[in-house]
């Protein structure tokens, strides 16, 4: 029971159920206890949407991401925590109730600065306890809140701003309130199909007073509109309940995006920044009666550029003429709006929001696409915040190397590749740069993992670097001579080959294929897309303010799959909608849409996962959320594409994006979807969501290690997480649920023989998980093992028991681990503690017994493990580390017990002396305590501390530490070693010889002392010292 | 192990009727401690001593603990035969050995009032109204597939610096017999303030009357950081005076 255990101990110690239907077997519970790591990278990070900080404690802050989150921090920025792990991850809002800021915490969902490849939100959520419980508080359909206000001196008054969906109609929007704390809702300032709150904000010294700005926006997955008549900019004065539009001194016409603000230090001064019809109109607007007129103060590029990104501006709290405007490099003014200077100092671009701290004037906190930083001079030198692992993937992708490296790339942070297991774990250290501007798809050359190829947004470069020169050259194909311009994606596709590895192919409308790793390429295709002229106009796109970024290239070919069987079947997807297919490398095309029943027009074709088990089969996923259509398509064929089956099921809740066949099972699929990752064990009946270390954050991309059989996610926001082994899964069956234990077969584990260095200097930094370098024991439990006892140990050859393990008692998958070694040795009891006894010798490798006692049952499986194949060591050479490693390890016992029989003899012998004995015994048996005393004094240390007190080392420290130096190291020992380990020995044994004689000696004093009627002096054998 | 499943069984009969209204947080308390042996029983422990062995990274050690009312508590870990305690507090002063000097020194001010605040011998539902605790049922979870209510217990808040920071604990109980599956506590000061911290309570075995978790273990971030199992378990032992106290 809890009363025994304080849960302040760990502090100080380390600052399926079967479905009654035939063959489903249902349930997320069925995964038990499997878990995924998260290795980041944060080296990066990724967009930020909003900061809110704490109202009087200016080192607590909150960070809203677009695609991770929201985190915490309560040091100023070094460390965060995420809190919000088990809802959808992108983030518009975070406001603290003004008056518990620590207890009331409201989150508006859905990021708002609305690119591209934003995620989506499911309305808002509260909470009450500082973040470890959440409540949804309505808005399920709004897509993305962009406003939460609290009245100062009633929490239960909220205004919320709704922005609203941005690729569908969606009447909800505007500025809602409620007066019974989110209960209940009354949309106080209405938008419309295609209107939303950009803007909400409350006059922080009159509750009553309230500025909001509505913003005419939608996009397509070809277009985007930033304004019309709707947009503009409200004032209430009595609580929302009216609203008046204050334009007095703003341009007439159409408006976009307005960012608003008010000085904190004077509710008259407010600053609004305007997107208008004519360029010299947009930029910055000052009011300084409240809003009853306006001047346009500056119309800089930064005041001006991509609102639909960047409006946002900020007043310090402490000065109203200090003011922080969001932008393409982010900048400030400290007159007023009048003049700005640009933020340097390195910062990543794209700033998003910027807030002050309320005490100190100097120090300010921004996020931009590349997560947080902190100034602490006003805004002149800045750093950034090394933990927040909000990394957007767009895709992934790994090699063969051991370990594995992951490849892939990031929105507006190019192209990376990390490894999966690193010394002291994954820090900012172990990743490297393969490309610049926004990574997507990166590939290393199939058989040369020094070749890796990346690229940047639509195509604009394929890289093809030579990582240990770090030299890249540009392989992308180039328009022939009668070719039309070429259109590739944002996210454009391409790919290596599967059967020859200097293939590469790429998709524009076209798709291409190179033999020569880039350097000449051949269409293989004609025009694959639907080639809809009215959706390639992107050059016009953007609405009042023209964004030709790219993002809104269109009719072009996303996903690219060649068979693994049969290098003359491709499979091609198009952002428009087609699915293709050539059975002939390329000579002939069949467009296979139309085989496709209840699949909505034009929806995007994702990705295509061409089976490995039948060249007839291959799944394809759709997305169509860029149509509002927030649906999961996930289909299926066996015939080549004549037929297609959806194999989406209700329990997907969200659009997904990615699929991965496994490579054993065939009924075994993983699912990359908006909100997190799915899996189904039955070829797509049942599908269970797997949350054990994966929040719901959009999976763009999945993909299964083949060699390693780990799963690898390439995550939109919270970067890399792998389950490490699948394998399990491969193995459940109806049989296997329903028994009450089942283990599964794992692999051999390769035994990790490192013991070097590493993990120095990542404090303040996130450091990726490693992978789990024990052997696993995994098994099934039909239910979670609450009363009587339950152990698992593992036995040897012989029978005896060398580990005892902590078992999982989940119901589910339970994954134990054992690090294949012994236990500690026994160590003789001193005055100080000698390291090297904390050491464990490897056992040898082979097959060990596990037995699994779970009440009056037991349960036997077996554990496997080999030694590793690339080791430096022979045999021979482990076997003569691990002997040696034992023998020292049996002479640790063996003068462990010595010395506790010398203590033992010398306390009875005491006990004895006080006592009114004959003058001969009680003269021997001072003798026989003297002798004792001089025997023990050079065994061991009995003075002195474990630190800089140390007393010069005896016998024991002397085999504790050679046994800690022999059985760290698993090859052979050191001639060194081995001679002192003889020379000990031989120590040792004269040590044994002396006990002996004062064992003989003790038999003559027990004979005196029994003629005297005494109980003798006791010796244990040394079997039950060394059982106790 | 015969006799303990034959009451386990009969307790499960007994509570069947009592989960299926079990809608306050009182309720819940009360079918927790009719399952662990009744409020009476339970309020008559004046002490236990648990001898067991721990994991904590990779090395397994024994360990003992001894609690007392009403919020003693110490727990020593043995290296090399020497016990060294990780964690002590009399009512007053928290302590531990400097594992360097191998002598006492009392912990910060800020952890022993966390300590005080947080140690509570025998059950912090004992008469909590009277200790100035709230309790709130807040929902319901899955834990390592039992269907669990989720008991929100709020202690006295604690001074932090300069800030009284909520003193929170959550707790897992099994719907069907209010078995105790899991709690979560959060850290108030240190470097880990803030995290929670899951302690899953198992192998329940029965012990004079009463139902006390045999295996106990500690995850952060679903990982595992800190198990004991229970080899020995005393009910009400004799402990020396002073025992709980900084040593002078």
């Amino acid at each position: 029971m809890r009363f025994l255990f304080p849960i302040s101990f760990v502090f100080i110690i380390f600052q399926t159920v079967i479905s009654q239907d035939n063959s489903i077997i249902k349930g997320d519970e069925i995964f038990g206890e499997m878990r995924a790591r998260q290795i980041g990278p944060a080296i990066m990070s990724g967009r930020v949407i909003d900061i809110e900080v704490h109202p009087k404690d200016g080192n607590i802050f909150y960070v809203g991401s677009a695609g991770g989150g929201v985190w915490k921090t309560q040091d100023g920025g070094i460390t965060f925590s995420p809190i919000f792990d088990e809802h959808i991850q992108s983030i518009g809002k975070v406001k603290l109730d003004p008056i518990n800021p620590d207890q009331n915490i409201w989150v508006g969902t859905g990021e708002i600065w609305t690119r591209n490849s934003v995620s989506i939100g499911d309305g808002l959520y509260k909470s009450e306890d500082g973040g470890k419980k959440w409540k949804k508080m309505g808005f399920e359909n709004s897509e993305r809140i962009s406003g939460i206000e609290i009245n100062a001196e009633n929490s239960n008054e909220i205004f919320v701003g709704v922005l609203g969906p941005l690729w569908g109609d969606y009447n909800e929007r505007g500025v809602f309130k409620s007066s019974d704390g989110g209960l209940t809702w009354k949309n106080v300032l209405k938008g419309d199909a295609n209107t939303g709150c950009s803007d909400l904000f409350m006059d922080p010294n009159n509750s009553n007073i309230l500025y909001a700005s509505l913003w005419e926006f939608r996009r397509t997955a070809w277009s985007f509109n930033s304004g019309g008549l709707k947009s503009a900019l409200y004032k209430s004065i009595d609580g929302g309940e009216t609203w008046n539009k204050i334009h007095n001194g703003f341009p007439e016409g159409k408006l976009g995006r307005i960012g608003f603000a008010q000085a904190p230090s004077n509710s008259n001064v407010l600053y609004s920044v305007l997107e208008t019809e004519n360029n010299k109109d947009k930029g910055l607007y000052k009011s300084e009666d409240g809003g009853e007129s306006w001047l346009q103060t500056n119309n800089d590029f930064e005041l001006a550029i991509r609102p639909f990104y960047f409006s946002r501006i900020v007043v310090s709290p402490h000065d109203e003429n200090t003011i922080a405007k969001a932008g393409y490099l982010g900048s400030i003014s400290k007159d007023g709006g009048n003049t700005f200077r640009g933020i340097q100092s390195n910062v990543h671009p794209d700033i998003h929001d910027f807030a002050f701290h309320p005490k100190d004037v100097n120090r300010i906190y921004l996020g931009c696409d590349g997560g947080v930083y902190r100034s602490f001079d006003g805004g002149n030198i800045w750093a950034m915040s090394m933990s927040l692992p909000l990394s957007q993937y767009y895709h992934v992708t790994t090699d063969n190397a051991t370990p594995f490296n992951v490849y892939g790339g990031l929105q507006d942070n190019g192209s990376w590749i990390g490894v999966s297991s690193a010394d002291g774990g994954i820090g900012s250290k172990n990743w490297i740069s393969v490309g610049a501007g926004d990574g997507f798809r990166v590939y290393p050359h199939p058989e040369d993992n020094n070749i890796v190829y990346s690229e940047m947004q639509g195509a604009e470069n394929i890289w093809r670097t030579d990582v240990k020169r770090n030299e890249a050259k540009i392989v992308k194909p180039y328009p022939e001579a009668d070719d039309p311009k070429l259109r590739f994606n944002w996210n454009a596709s391409f790919a290596t080959g599967l059967h020859n590895p200097d293939v590469l192919f790429a998709g524009s409308q076209f798709l291409h294929r190179s033999e020569d790793r880039g350097e000449s390429w051949n269409k293989i295709s004609p025009d694959l897309t639907t080639n809809d002229k009215s959706k390639q106009n992107q050059s016009e796109s953007g609405g009042l303010s023209t964004d030709n970024s790219g993002a809104e290239n269109h009719c072009t070919i996303f996903t690219i799959g060649e068979s693994p069987i049969n290098e003359k079947i491709i499979w091609v997807g198009t952002d428009d909608g087609n699915v293709q297919m050539t059975t002939d490398g390329g000579l002939n095309w069949t467009n296979l849409t139309k085989n496709i029943p209840g699949l909505p027009k034009n929806t995007w074709v994702y990705h295509i996962e061409p089976s490995s088990f039948d060249e007839n089969t291959a799944y394809a996923v759709f997305d169509g959320h860029t149509q509002n259509d927030m649906k999961a398509y996930v289909f299926k064929t066996t015939d080549s594409g004549k037929s297609w089956k959806n194999i989406a099921t209700s329990e997907i809740k969200s659009f997904a994006r990615s699929i991965q066949e496994d490579y054993v099972n065939p009924n075994l699929l993983y699912l990359g979807t908006e909100t997190g990752l799915y899996i189904t064990l039955d070829g797509g009946k049942y599908w269970g969501q797997f949350t054990n270390n994966i929040p719901l954050v959009a999976i763009h991309h999945l993909t299964l290690h083949e060699r390693d059989n780990s799963l690898v996610m390439g995550t939109h926001g919270r970067g890399i997480i792998i389950i490490d082994d699948v394998t399990p899964l491969r193995q459940i069956n109806n049989s296997v649920v329903s028994k009450p234990v089942h283990f599964f077969e794992k692999a051999p584990k390769i035994m990790n023989e490192g013991g070097g260095f590493g993990g120095f200097g990542m404090a303040g930094e996130y450091v990726g998980e490693n992978p789990n370098s024990s052997a696993e024991i995994a098994y099934y439990l039909d239910k979670r093992h609450t009363f009587g006892k339950m152990k698992i140990e593992i036995l040897d050859d012989e029978g005896k028991i060398i580990a005892d393990l902590s078992p999982g008692k989940s119901k589910g998958i339970n994954v134990v681990s054992w690090n294949y070694r012994h236990k500690m040795p026994k160590i003789a009891e001193g005055k100080t503690i000698t390291f090297g006894g904390f050491n464990t010798p490897m056992v040898p490798p082979g097959t060990y017994k596990v037995r699994m006692t779970k009440g009056k049952d037991v349960y036997e499986s077996k554990i496997a493990i080999e030694s590793d194949p690339n080791s430096s060591h022979t045999k021979e050479e482990r076997m003569a580390g691990y002997e040696a490693a034992m023998r020292l390890y049996n002479m640790n016992e063996q003068l462990a017990y010595i010395i506790a029989q010398i203590d033992g003899m010398s306390d009875g012998s005491k006990a004895i002396i006080s006592k009114d004995l004959p003058k001969k015994l009680s003269k021997a048996i001072v003798e026989f305590n003297e002798g004792l005393a001089i025997l023990k004094k050079p065994l061991v240390v009995m003075t002195g501390d474990n630190y800089v007190g140390a007393a010069e080392p005896e016998l024991r420290e002397k085999i504790a530490n050679l046994y800690g130096d022999v059985a760290g190291y698993v090859g052979k020992p050191s001639l060194g070693q081995l001679k002192n380990m003889e020379t000990l020995d031989t120590q040792l044994q004269t040590v044994q010889n002396e006990f002996n004689e004062k064992v003989k000696q003790l038999e003559s004093i027990n004979k005196m002392l029994e003629k005297e009627g005494l109980a003798p002096i006791k010796l244990s054998s040394l079997e039950a010292f060394i059982r106790a | 192990m015969r006799k303990i499943t034959i009451s386990i069984l009969s307790i499960f009969t007994l509570l069947i009727c009592n989960s299926i209204n079990a809608q306050t947080a009182d309720e819940v308390i009360d079918m927790y401690f009719e399952t662990i042996g009744g409020k009476d029983k339970i309020a008559t422990l004046t002490s236990t001593k648990a001898t067991c062995n721990a994991k904590a990274q990779g090395m397994d050690l024994p360990v003992t603990m001894i609690s007392a009312a009403p919020n003693k508590t110490r727990m020593d870990m043995i290296f090399q035969g020497k016990e060294l305690t990780q964690m002590a507090f009399d009512g007053e002063t928290a302590w531990s050995i400097n594992f360097m000097t191998m002598e006492p020194e009392a912990m910060d001010k800020e952890q022993s009032l966390v300590i005080a605040s947080q140690t509570d011998f025998p059950d912090p539902f004992l008469t909590y109204k009277e200790k100035g605790y709230t309790i709130e049922l807040t929902g319901e979870e899955d834990v390592e597939g039992v269907d669990c209510h989720i008991l929100k217990l709020t202690r006295k808040p604690v001074m932090i610096g300069e800030k009284e920071e909520e003193n929170v604990s959550l707790f897992f109980m099994d719907k069907e017999n209010g078995i105790l599956i899991k709690q979560t506590d959060y850290a108030l000061t240190g470097p880990a303030k803030g995290s929670a911290v899951d302690t899953y309570f198992s192998d329940y075995e029965e012990v004079d009357g009463m139902y006390f978790a045999f295996t106990i273990v500690q995850k952060m971030n679903g990982t595992e950081v800190f198990s004991v199992s229970i080899e020995k378990f005393e009910i009400n032992p004799e402990i020396e005076d002073g025992y709980f106290s900084l040593p002078k």
